[in-house]
């Protein structure tokens, strides 16, 4: 036994001298082409975001028109893939604003409301999140059980409620829509809270002494943050979704500000005009591109971030 | 079995009170009835007096458990615009509303239960890859686009379907039918198909499936007789619990085709600020979901005692 080989020594063997050796191989080019070549639709997708966001920021330089203002001789004019002009790439609508522009200024809208009410959900979610999974007991049963009810419950209807009785305006929405979808974060960090507590460096953590705020923020938050990015990846494209339900009905951000959903409300008008199909569809294409893109990126960073909830793909 | 009965209806009830609680805190917290009821430019006396009539001025838990006791009684009041009782409005809806969601998951099934299977047997095959293409594409997907679109193509260019309704009974609402119940189960698919194939993934690897296998039973056979059946059980537990998520997608989809179901009169209730009768059908929508939600997990209970604690 004493005298084994050396070569049939395990890894957990090793002397320690020899393993930096192996785990600090610098990751050369060619790694990371690897690594984005098993991702590549995520990275299209994180690409295509990139794009949007520059285009969202950057409309007032991209397009010499306005989003608000159009000269109604023009209106109608066909998209250039339909025998229009270059004058309006993608049309005029129906009282002769450019299209192009109005979908450019929409993304703003689009992606703010997503970022912003999501942001509102991960604070409100990873807060009680925490609470729940921290303290258990009946905090953590008054928690959960507004997270069930909620959960359950199509948020669509409540979110109308609410916004019909206070009134549309772009916070309203964003406070809704933040309020609203909340549960899900709760629901995972409660999981992975009570998970975490009872590893040892808590137990070190609190054998010092160190008061529960301080043991939160610094050593149960950050092991949070892969699962939070995770969830707010898929929860930003579900919510612009949402916002732009919410438009269409009329109950979203309001014009004069463009936003895709009331752009396809008011391209209802002319759905049943067998020529103007292009109208309804370019608004919703973008939402779809968007969400899409976000969705495909979502995937990817779950297969980096957080490798024990990956996908079945 | 008992105990585990007891359970959930402890649950069922804490839930359909927890809706009413934020349904009342939605209709007469943060908004006034009042302002809803009153001409914009009612003076300030007439709508003090106003709400003293209607018990406006009361402390908020009384006018609360009020609303409660009406409620239970099924009394939400009569609604705003037609001189009807709020809840008849909101029942008489329910089964264009059940219609709709029925075919759209039995559309949903269909689609999910075969692909599921072949891209769980064939992985990372052609038929995975398209598999995965529709579930990214469609979780992707906003409906009510998905909608607009099939009316355009189907309804207005084609002519072969019509655009929107809910038709005659007959062929004429079957009709009708077929858009709602693709978009709706556009929604519900994909879904659908994760839980099929990730179930099968399971299955496949399990040693019955091998001893099926080792009996010289047919492929089609062990798949279905055997992986599937397992398979197949959490599939359903969580699509009764996804019953809430379908109803939300229901919304969307009986207002974009203007389907008379309980969604679409919602959402006509709250543009129209008709309180009586966005209260009833939230209730009501809230019943119907803890109702399936007990069911399953009963039913669920009784297949797995496992479950059961």
């Amino acid at each position: 036994m004493a005298t084994a080989e050396p070569r049939e020594r395990t890894l957990a063997q090793a002397t320690v001298a020899e393993l930096p050796v192996r785990l600090a191989r610098r990751r050369t080019a060619r790694d990371w082409l690897r690594a984005a070549w098993k991702l590549r639709l995520s990275v299209l997708g994180g690409l295509v975001l990139l794009l949007l966001v520059l285009v969202a920021v950057a409309a007032p330089l991209l397009t010499p028109y306005t989003p608000s203002e159009g000269r109604i001789v023009e209106r109608l004019q066909p998209p250039v893939f339909l025998g229009g002009t270059w004058d309006h790439p993608l049309g005029t609508d129906g009282v002769g604003r450019d299209y192009a522009t109005r979908l450019m200024y929409g993304a703003r809208v689009a992606l703010a409301v997503g970022l912003l009410s999501t942001l509102v959900a991960t604070v409100i979610g990873v807060c009680l999140g925490i609470l729940a999974g921290y303290y258990s007991g009946k905090v953590d049963w008054l928690i959960s059980t507004l997270v069930n009810i909620m959960m359950t419950f199509p948020f669509i209807l409540l979110a109308l409620a609410v916004i019909a009785v206070l009134g549309p305006s772009f916070l309203n929405v964003v406070l809704v829509l933040g309020i609203g979808s909340w549960p899900i974060y709760a629901r995972v960090v409660r999981v992975e809270v009570s998970r975490i507590k009872a590893l040892e460096f808590v137990a070190a953590a609190r054998v010092i002494g160190l008061t529960d705020l301080r043991i939160v923020a610094r050593h149960i938050v950050p092991n949070l943050m892969n699962a939070i990015i995770v969830i707010g990846t898929v929860q930003i494209a579900r919510l612009i979704i949402t916002e732009a339900f919410l438009s269409y009905l009329g109950l979203g951000v309001q014009p004069p500000t463009p936003s895709w959903g009331y752009m396809l409300f008011e391209s209802q008008a002319f759905m049943f005009d067998p020529a103007e199909w292009w109208l309804p569809m370019l608004p919703g294409l973008a939402i779809f591109v968007t969400t899409l893109a976000i969705n495909l990126l979502g995937d990817g960073l779950r297969d980096v971030l957080d490798p024990y909830q990956r996908s079945s793909l | 079995m008992a105990r585990y009965l007891a359970h959930q209806l402890t649950q069922m009830v804490i839930a359909i009170f927890g809706i009413s609680v934020i349904v009342f805190v939605i209709t007469h917290i943060i908004g006034d009835p009042t302002s809803v009821l009153l001409p914009l430019d009612t003076p300030l006396e007439q709508r003090e007096e106003f709400r003293r009539q209607m018990g406006f001025d009361r402390p908020i838990l009384i006018q609360y458990v009020d609303f409660l006791g009406q409620a239970l009684r099924g009394d939400f009041g009569t609604s705003f615009r037609v001189k009807k009782s709020a809840l008849s409005l909101v029942l008489e809806r329910i089964p264009a509303t059940l219609l709709l969601t029925a075919s759209a998951t039995v559309l949903a099934i269909l689609i999910a239960i075969p692909m599921g299977i072949l891209s769980a047997y064939k992985r990372h095959s052609v038929v995975d890859n398209i598999a995965t293409v529709f579930v990214v594409a469609g979780q992707a997907m906003p409906i009510y686009w998905l909608g607009l679109m099939l009316i355009i193509l189907f309804g207005v260019q084609l002519k072969w379907l019509p655009p929107s309704g809910y038709g005659e009974f007959g062929l004429d609402r079957l009709k009708h039918l077929v858009l709602p119940t693709v978009v709706l189960g556009v929604f519900l698919a994909p879904v659908t198909e994760r839980l099929v194939r990730s179930g099968m993934l399971d299955a496949l690897t399990q040693d019955y499936v091998r001893t099926a296998r080792a009996k010289g039973l047919r492929e089609w056979v062990v798949l279905t007789r055997h992986a599937l059946r397992n398979a197949i059980i959490p599939v359903i537990t969580v699509l009764g619990l996804q019953f809430g998520q379908l109803l939300g997608g229901a919304v969307i989809t009986e207002t974009v085709f203007a389907w008379p179901g309980i969604g679409q009169l919602t959402v006509d209730s709250i543009r129209n600020a008709d309180f009586p009768v966005t209260q009833a059908a939230v209730i009501t929508i809230a019943v119907m979901i803890s109702l399936v939600n007990t069911a399953i997990d009963v039913i669920v209970g009784i297949i797995d005692p496992r479950i059961r604690f």
